[in-house]
């Protein structure tokens, strides 16, 4: 279970997150969605351990990981796999040694056995046949799945999702959740999304939070998402049904309060 | 690799990314560039012997014997000395330039002119100052 409990931070005086609280359970697929610049990718780099609160606890499995060394806090992360949003593969590397890595690093498994595991992680993001491609010859939908493939190359206990669907075409994005969907019921995983795309939300979470100026505004299940009657998130979940052909002149008249 | 994510990428699995990226090539620059010196001298001394030679000015055997005279035992191992200290200068600084670069691909640039930049006038300081202390 991650919990998240008062935690502050700030840039430069800015205040980002200011007193969040929350609790991700074992084995669903939670969803932190908000604005662009709400704090929610802050949020998560805190989860993982990347970036550290000013004040306030990060518990993964209980242990706070804010007061681990640097040495405790790696095996820690060891249970994460992460799928940040350009991918992050490493350019120097083809898609097969982009997955290999982490095995080849921290496993003894034999070359034959990370060839195995390799193959298998690139065949459940159903991309068996660009093993030998450099990350440059890859599409955005590509280099995705193949960060996919390589975040669950060790079996993590939770995967994190960096907006998942920024930058790709409407079916590839439904691609990419159906992807999270299925390895989430396949690996019995706990995933985190960070997203603004409340169709994902809509189509893979068990349960949100919404972020609106650094503070947890609302948090609850996904039925219970359109029973809400907070403006602000309605206002959010609406603009997404907007843009699916509602009118338009609503959202000139209507415009998001800044 | 910090603009793209992947230096994140690598502690999220677990790594130390100082260790795995930076460590190796400060070790690199160390051990190579008093290699890359020793290759430089000899191109040098091999070119001015030939351009001398080849060119009817100096024989080769008058070359060597003159260079012989003002030879000092010292200027190789004082040679070798500063391509050390320059190798962990340049290799150092470009990688804390790189490794705390920010600002997408023109943070990439803008790091490497500060990288360049910064590696000169630290390799001067160097020079100055083992120049005052060995020589």
């Amino acid at each position: 279970m991650i919990e998240a409990k008062n935690l502050f931070k700030s840039f430069n005086d800015r205040p980002v997150l200011e007193d969040v609280n929350m609790q991700i359970e074992e084995g669903e697929t939670f969803a932190i969605i908000g604005r662009s610049g709400s704090g929610k990718s802050v949020l998560m780099k805190h989860l993982i351990g990347l970036l550290k609160p000013d004040s306030g606890e990060i518990l993964i499995d209980g242990v706070d990981i804010n007061k681990l060394d640097y040495r405790a806090l790696r095996t820690v992360r060891r249970q994460f796999g992460v799928l940040f949003q350009g991918g992050a593969l490493f350019d120097s590397m083809t898609s097969f040694e982009n997955v290999a890595f982490p095995l080849a690093t921290f496993t003894d498994k034999k070359p034959a056995e990370i060839a195995r595991v390799v193959h298998e992680c690139l065949e459940m993001v159903e991309l068996e046949d660009v093993g030998n491609k450099m990350p440059s010859e890859l599409s955005g939908g590509m280099k995705k799945r193949v960060a996919l493939a390589r975040a669950i190359a060790l079996r993590p206990k939770y995967i994190f999702y960096d907006e998942p669907n920024t930058g790709l075409d409407p079916e590839t994005s439904n691609t990419i959740d159906a992807l999270i969907s299925g390895l989430s019921d396949r690996l019995n995983v706990t995933s985190i999304v960070v997203t603004h795309d409340m169709h994902s939300v809509l189509s893979i979470a068990d349960r949100a939070a919404f972020i609106h100026q650094g503070t947890i505004r609302w948090i609850g299940t996904v039925e219970e998402l359109h029973a809400s009657t907070d403006d602000v998130l309605l206002d959010f979940v609406k603009a997404h049904e907007y843009q699916i052909g509602g009118p338009r002149t609503s959202v000139a008249t209507n415009p998001p309060s800044y | 690799m910090r603009v793209t994510e992947q230096i994140d990428a690598l502690e999220a699995m677990g790594l130390n990314s100082i260790g795995y990226l930076i460590i190796p090539r400060v070790l690199a620059g160390v051990l190579m560039f008093p290699v890359l010196y020793i290759a430089a001298v000899l191109v040098g001394v091999g070119g001015g012997i030939a351009v001398a030679h080849l060119g009817g000015w100096v024989p080769a055997g008058e070359f060597v014997s003159g260079a012989r005279e003002f030879f000092n035992p010292f200027d190789p191992v004082f040679g070798i000395i500063k391509s050390l200290v320059f190798g962990f200068v340049i290799t150092s600084i470009s990688c804390y330039k790189g490794y705390y670069t920010s600002g997408g691909a023109e943070g990439v640039g803008r790091s490497t002119t500060e990288a360049a930049v910064t590696s000169c006038v630290y390799i001067l300081l160097a020079d100055l100052v083992l120049a005052m202390t060995l020589l």
